[in-house]
């Protein structure tokens, strides 16, 4: 099945461009009919899945490359098979969820169209062998989530957030380019496959810190790690379906696949080791603190995914395999419970028109479904058993337990934020879903009668699949231990379990819970406490201190083109022909001799003297001429004076057009001519005397180059195979006519284009004006 | 005779540059045709002039000496480019007559701020 | 100008004359154009030169009836040649822009040959005439030449 993977990836781009056509024809139903086409991916992924067995590693080399070593190879592996699941998976539930959720927006193609374009990027992001290839689809999330960001860009909130992201993660773009380029130079070439294949050592090479230092760059900024993770709440100003799949299975995620894919290459040392855990601690509590501040539904759960996010870098400094299991885990995990809370956010959003929670109260009691489902997220977050996020989390304490020497500091930071996870699913719970809070019922504009089904699917499919993946973990086993084995290339038994028996971890996840109990009943102070904290740190608050600099950087920008850009037409072409002088001065040779070879001038011809002379006149007057007549006229002396050039030097075709064009070109003029202004002397005496010293010198230096280019005849010229071939081979004897329809038509092709566009040009700017008057 | 040829060209050059540089929008668009006109005579004169034949094959030949013609390849590509310079001058003739009727000026000065009055 | 009170009827019928001997020769040189001095352009802007006289004299309501389509129509119809022209040779699996030929006997031309570089010729006979009478006939309308 995974030979058609590069088919698939394909079809999802299709489909993105295809919006354009299937939206008159399918209006509403649209997001069903893509939605397909994620569902089949996932389907073959889940058969392919029995194809890639523990240790095989499927590659599907391009025959189309961009540039030498650079193209779209693809790879089907554990670690690929995880992610591509995942995103398609829930990819399929996101575009369900929009078609109902978008319904009421205008520009529904385009937002279906990004959608799927960032789909598509995402999944060939996971599958390409390629780093160049990688490096083009993660760009290329990037844009396609700016748009997404961005989609309600009649509010300044939702620019200024698509803005910041898109700056953020780009930057951390170039850094992956930076980094790509590096290993694909040390290594001699980019193929992932080759480069892990190839054995060399890259921790032990000179530029191995500047290479992790722009990974991780990249990842710090795409998972969005502090300090980097303020772009990730602004981006939920996205509608909830893009900030569901943004949060869940994409986007943010792709950092931490890159650590994974990475980890053969470049892990092992101290500085990838402490670095990435440093960063993933600081996140991981930060999130969780932060999130607990928060009243914004949507919000709480952006700084929830924060955290989670630090988690898994956490999880791949530490590095043992079974921190990478753990890791693993985690991310479906996270992806299946995310997902599926965002997409509640979204249901109570829209049926009742807010997503505070301090107004939010009793949605149990008309939308009982979608309270089901989020509960169990809900617990799914928590790590409370039965979900699969207490399989996850007892993972990630075993992990961080039998890390060696630093335990003593990770492991506390990760209770804590384990404790806020448990407080805030409670909070969220009580405030949110409970009947018996003292709160006001929310009046409802939709109950859940009136809602689709397929719009309650996508929470419920995440939700019953964590369920039933955290009642029989062991589904999960051969796809971890897959991924496992590409991560770090050795083979590894995993046993998920739901019950661990009664052991120190169970111990701590008691506490936890406890504890996060015991915060919530005092969730008064404590989030009044958070609150002062946010307070606190909001003095260096990172997003405004992001848009002064940048609105600072394109002050001085600004300045300085304005500087360039001054809007004066001809100085514009002064500075032109100034610098053109300047640089081809500086080029030629000033030996005289070599300069302008003099001698092998072909014979003087008299008539031709004197028809140069005459045209000569007549431009010399067109240019002081005061009568706009009289100057396109001698400019018509002039013009059939180089046609009859042309003719003595035999190109008589050439001639023909000459004298035609000129012809035609004339009649425009005159035609427009009583239609424009007389001339008028704008200039005064001095410019025009500096004038004149340019264009004397332009002239002297053309007269030069001329001269000068007639020594240089490097190659045998060209025309002589179109000579010699004219009649045999093109059955032509007009040799002219010849090479602009058959040796060099395509020069033709492409000067009817430009002849066609002139036409569309000057038809609509004169239709636009008829327009305009009939108004 | 490629001396003076060349230095035609230069006046052409000269005067072109002289009128693109000029305030008035009529003056620059008359600009553009004689430099236009000049580049394409650099082409040609590039293509040499010593040999002066008409590129045709004879009736009845079957093909013909290079040396004794004219090159038909900057031939080829002055046609172009002078039918291109056709359309581009029609087209910047719409501009401006467009531009004069916009804003009521002819001064290029007046452009310098892309916004209306 | 078709003015009511300014009525020529010898320039008129000179003019129509013109017109009429224009575009046939235009066609004349499209054809030869291969052997002879002519060809897409020369032949192009020759018809379209009669038209535009054409046009002056007799308003381009008369032109408009005269060509009978709009000149729109002649640039996408001469792209569309070139565009076949371009890629009839793809079909036979060759490169693109590939000229194509077949040789025929016509009883009292000769050997006579017929190819894909003449339909390409014929395009940019149509494009050129389309491009400069969608100028003209816009300029004119606009600046009430008529």
């Amino acid at each position: 099945m995974s030979e058609y993977l590069p088919l698939l990836i394909g079809l999802l781009f299709l489909s993105g461009i295809l919006v354009t056509v299937l939206y008159p024809i399918f209006k509403q139903r649209l997001g069903w009919v893509l939605s397909l086409i994620p569902l089949t991916i996932f389907v073959l992924l889940l058969i392919s899945l029995g194809d890639i067995g523990t240790q095989t590693i499927k590659l599907l080399p391009s025959d189309f490359s961009l540039l030498p070593g650079i193209d779209f190879a693809f790879r089907m592996d554990g670690l690929s098979a995880i992610f591509g699941l995942l995103i398609t998976g829930i990819g399929f539930l996101v575009v369900l969820y929009a078609s109902w959720y978008m319904k009421n927006y205008n520009r529904q193609a385009h937002f279906f169209s990004y959608l799927m374009f960032f789909m598509a990027a995402m999944t060939g992001l996971v599958f390409s062998d390629n780093l160049m290839g990688l490096f083009i689809f993660w760009e290329l999330t990037s844009v396609t989530s700016f748009l997404l960001i961005g989609f309600d860009h009649h509010l300044e909130k939702s620019r200024q957030a698509a803005l910041q992201s898109l700056l953020i993660t780009g930057f951390g773009g170039l850094c992956l380019l930076f980094a790509a380029i590096l290993i694909g130079q040390i290594a001699g070439t980019y193929q992932i496959s080759e480069i892990i294949a190839s054995g060399i050592d890259f921790t032990a090479h000179p530029q191995y810190q500047l290479i992790f230092i722009l990974i991780l760059v990249a990842v710090l900024t795409k998972s969005a790690q502090f300090p980097f993770h303020f772009w990730l709440p602004g981006a939920m100003q996205a509608p909830t379906p893009v900030s569901a799949y943004l949060h869940s299975a994409t986007m943010v995620n792709a950092g931490i696949y890159l650590l994974l894919r990475m980890h053969p290459v470049l892990s092992g040392t101290i500085l990838w080791k402490y670095s990435l855990i440093l960063a993933g601690v600081i996140t991981m509590f930060l999130g969780a603190w932060f999130s607990m501040g928060q009243k914004d539904l949507k919000r709480i759960l952006a700084f929830t995914t924060i955290s989670a996010l630090g988690t898994m870098v956490l999880l791949i400094g530490i590095g043992t395999p079974l921190s990478i299991e753990a890791t693993l885990v985690f991310f479906i995990v996270h992806g299946l419970y995310k997902g599926g809370l965002f997409m509640v956010a979204g249901i109570i959003d829209k049926s009742t028109g807010t997503r505070d929670i301090t107004v939010l109260s009793k949605i149990w009691k008309p939308l009982p479904a979608t309270t089901i489902f989020g509960v169990l997220a809900l617990i799914s977050m928590a790590g409370l058993p039965p979900m699969l996020g207490f399989v996850g989390k007892e993972l990630v304490y075993v992990a961080k337990i039998h890390l060696p020497g630093i335990s003593w500091i990770i492991l506390p930071l990760g209770v804590g934020a384990n404790i806020m996870m448990v407080a805030i699913s409670l909070t969220i719970f009580v405030e949110v879903f409970y009947t018996k809070s003292k709160k006001p019922a929310i009046p409802i504009h939709y109950t859940e009668k009136k809602l689709p089904w397929y719009f309650i699917l996508g929470p419920g499919v995440l939700a019953l699949a964590g369920l039933l993946l955290g009642l029989f973990p062991a589904g999960l086993n051969q796809v971890i231990a897959n991924a496992l084995f590409v991560t770090k290339n050795q083979v590894v038994d995993v046993h998920l379990l739901l019950w661990h028996g009664f052991n120190e971890i169970l111990l701590l996840s008691i506490f936890a819970i406890l504890l996060g109990v015991i915060v919530f009943v005092f969730r008064k102070p404590v989030t009044k406490f958070i609150r002062l904290t946010i307070k606190w740190f909001d003095i260096y608050h990172l997003p405004t201190i992001f848009m002064n600099v940048m609105n600072q950087y394109l002050k001085i920008a600004g300045k300085y083109t304005q500087r360039i850009q001054h809007g004066y037409h001809r100085y514009y072409l002064m500075t032109f022909f100034v610098a053109t002088l300047a640089i081809t001065a500086f080029q030629i040779n000033w030996n005289f001799t070599e300069l302008v070879p003099l001698g092998g001038f072909s014979t003087i011809r008299l008539n031709i003297v004197i028809l140069l002379m005459v045209s000569s006149l007549a431009v010399l007057f067109a240019v002081f001429s005061m009568s706009r007549l009289s100057a396109i006229l001698s400019m018509g002396v002039v013009g059939y004076g180089i046609g009859l050039l042309y003719l003595l030097y035999g190109a008589i075709d050439l001639a023909i057009t000459q004298f035609l064009s000129e012809t035609v070109i004339m009649v425009l003029f005159v035609m427009v001519i009583y239609y424009l202004p007389k001339f008028a002397k704008l200039s005064n005496k001095r410019s025009r005397i500096r004038d004149i010293i340019i264009s004397l010198a332009v002239g002297a230096g053309v007269t030069i180059v001329v001269l000068h280019s007639r020594a240089l005849n490097n190659y045998e010229p060209i025309s002589n195979f179109f000579t010699e071939n004219s009649l045999l081979k093109a059955h032509g004897r007009n040799i002219v006519n010849v090479i602009l329809v058959d040796f060099r038509a395509l020069d033709t092709l492409g000067e009817i284009t430009v002849l066609t566009l002139a036409a569309i040009g000057v038809f609509s700017l004169f239709r636009f004006t008829i327009k305009k008057e009939s108004k | 005779m490629e001396l003076i040829l060349a230095i035609f060209i230069g006046l052409l050059y000269a005067c072109g540059v002289y009128l693109v540089l000029r305030r008035s929008i009529v003056k620059v668009i008359l600009g553009i045709f004689v430099l236009s006109n000049a580049t394409n005579l650099i082409i040609f004169l590039a293509g040499g002039i010593k040999r002066s034949g008409a590129a045709f094959i004879a009736e009845g030949a079957e093909k013909i000496d290079p040396a004794t013609i004219s090159d038909p390849l900057p031939q080829a590509l002055i046609l172009t480019a002078i039918v291109i310079s056709l359309g581009i001058a029609s087209y910047i003739l719409a501009l401006k007559y467009k531009y004069f009727e916009v804003t009521g000026t002819h001064d290029l000065d007046q452009l310098s701020k892309t916004d209306q009055k | 100008m078709n003015n009511n009170n300014f009525k020529n009827i010898i320039l008129e019928n000179i003019v129509t004359l013109f017109m009429k001997v224009m575009v046939i020769y235009s066609f004349y040189l499209l054809l030869r154009g291969h052997n002879n001095p002519g060809g897409g352009f020369i032949a192009g802007i020759i018809a379209s030169t009669g038209f535009i006289f054409f046009a002056i004299i007799h308003g381009t309501k008369a032109l408009q009836n005269i060509i009978k389509f709009q000149p729109q129509l002649f640039i996408a119809s001469g792209l569309s040649l070139v565009f076949i022209a371009a890629f009839l040779p793809v079909i036979i699996s060759k490169e693109i822009l590939t000229g194509l030929w077949i040789q025929t006997k016509i009883p009292v031309w000769g050997e006579f040959h017929l190819g894909t570089p003449l339909i390409f010729d014929t395009g940019v006979f149509l494009v050129v005439i389309g491009v400069i009478l969608t100028i003209v006939i816009s300029i004119m309308e606009v600046l009430k030449w008529n």
